[in-house]
């Protein structure tokens, strides 16, 4: 039985996505990955691999923190994507309908 | 007509009489001195109550009391999932109802009959008396990308405990459906509320048909859907499997905390119909037809499409299926 755990780790203002995989006593293997929207601020991403249900701004728009932005579709558990940021949508880049992958770029605000 | 003081004496009169032994609505007009008008109206009005009466070829039993759905917190042993309890004997959806208190994990909603019961895209569940309905509060500190895995191990846990206790071979339909013999029994739904780089709360309602009437069921439903009662031929206490659901959501809640996201998976897997069969898998304009391979850690499903690429798929209708044995 492997374990497997996944951590979002912050250090120094970068944000990585962390595995960890025990192999066997004492023996750890850790994998980290940078999340993008450390470079690129103002991204909202994808938490989830599914489809694009609901889209609900478009660009233009003003946004508050804990706007909803899309809603998306996986494995039928529909995730409510909000806004961490406040500020105006500069750029979507999904419609509703699309797929999407886990961390792929939603909309992009400033 | 009779006064109110008499109907409500002809009720617990009608409920004596059943529990003695079943009856058909001419035997019952007799015993009760009333007629065929009033028996009608003192059936609707028992059930409405909540008292299960069941009729089969034309006579009705008595099948149990009123559950008391309140009793649910002394009885289960969990130590997140219905840590408190909330029972309403009717509202519009559970769903709601758990959403304006999603602060709370933990928290079950349960409702005898649920006026606008939903299923995904806002479709309407058929949730009358003689159901488990019920929505949770969970509120999962880990990755956002595993969430998912909620709904898989929602039905995980319910065809779980239905095999364990009404001895029906129920399976698992990519991702959260809970079939016997090719129709549903269960529906899962979630709702998850991602923000700031975390999941703040998961609501998921689950839908069981436990002690339905193939003939109360909307004819639409009737070719999809089904009942443990039609499937089982008797009726099924709700109550014990409703305990056994929420301990083994609560179980397998915490090995998803954890980490331990294989594990929810090869139950699954273990459960699943769909793996190892044929299937079509409807997105918006397209269908792809292939042979379920695998699930992979996020519950995605694995197919070989007939082209022979290999697809991961993580939203779509399932549709036809045909099982991998005539065992099935």
């Amino acid at each position: 039985m492997v374990i497997r755990r996944r951590y979002r780790v912050t250090v120094n203002g970068k944000t990585y996505e962390v595995e960890v995989e025990e192999e066997g006593e004492g023996a750890l293997r850790v994998r980290a990955e940078e999340v993008s929207y450390g470079k690129l601020k103002g991204a909202i991403l994808s938490p989830v691999p599914g489809k694009v249900v609901k889209l609900r701004v478009g660009v233009g728009d003003k946004v508050s923190k804990d706007d909803l932005i899309a809603v998306i579709e996986s494995m039928k558990a529909l995730v409510e994507v909000k806004s961490p940021y406040e500020g105006v949508v500069r750029e979507v880049k999904v419609k509703e309908g699309d797929f999407v992958n886990i961390n792929q770029v939603i909309v992009i605000i400033n | 007509m009779v006064s109110e003081a008499k109907f409500e004496q002809l009720k617990r009169q009608m409920i004596v009489a059943l529990k003695l032994s079943p009856l058909s609505e001419s035997e019952l007009s007799k015993k009760l001195d009333t007629n065929l008008v009033v028996v009608k109206r003192l059936l609707s009005a028992l059930r409405d109550e909540g008292f299960y009466i069941i009729e089969k070829d034309g006579r009705y039993f008595f099948y149990m009391d009123r559950i008391f759905f309140h009793d649910v917190g002394d009885r289960i042993r969990t130590s997140v999932i219905g840590r408190k309890i909330l029972f309403y004997k009717e509202v519009d959806s559970t769903m709601d109802i758990a959403r304006e208190k999603s602060f709370h994990e933990g928290l079950v909603v349960l409702a005898e009959k649920q006026r606008k019961g939903r299923g995904r895209r806002n479709r309407p569940w058929f949730s009358p008396g003689g159901g488990l309905w019920f929505s949770i509060v969970l509120k999962p500190r880990m990755p956002p990308n595993y969430v998912p895995l909620v709904n898989l191990m929602s039905s995980l846990a319910v065809a779980k405990a239905i095999r364990d206790l009404v001895s029906l071979r129920a399976s698992l339909r990519w991702p959260n459906d809970v079939i016997i013999n090719g129709r549903k029994v269960c529906g899962v739904i979630s709702e998850a509320e991602y923000s700031r780089g975390e999941i703040s709360s998961v609501i998921v309602g689950v839908g069981v048909n436990v002690n339905i009437e193939k003939e109360s069921l909307p004819e639409e439903l009737r070719e999809i859907a089904t009942s443990l009662y039609v499937e089982a031929g008797y009726p099924i206490p709700p109550l014990p499997l409703l305990c056994k659901i929420l301990e083994n959501m609560d179980k397998s809640y915490a090995s998803l905390l954890k980490g331990k996201y294989q594990n929810i998976v090869n139950n699954w897997k273990y459960y699943s119909s769909t793996i190892g069969s044929q299937v079509e898998v409807v997105l918006d304009s397209e269908v792809i037809k292939g042979k379920a391979l695998d699930l992979d850690d996020y519950g995605r499903l694995v197919l070989l499409t007939e082209g022979g690429d290999v697809k991961v798929i993580s939203s779509g209708e399932l549709k036809r299926l045909r099982a991998r044995s005539s065992l099935e």
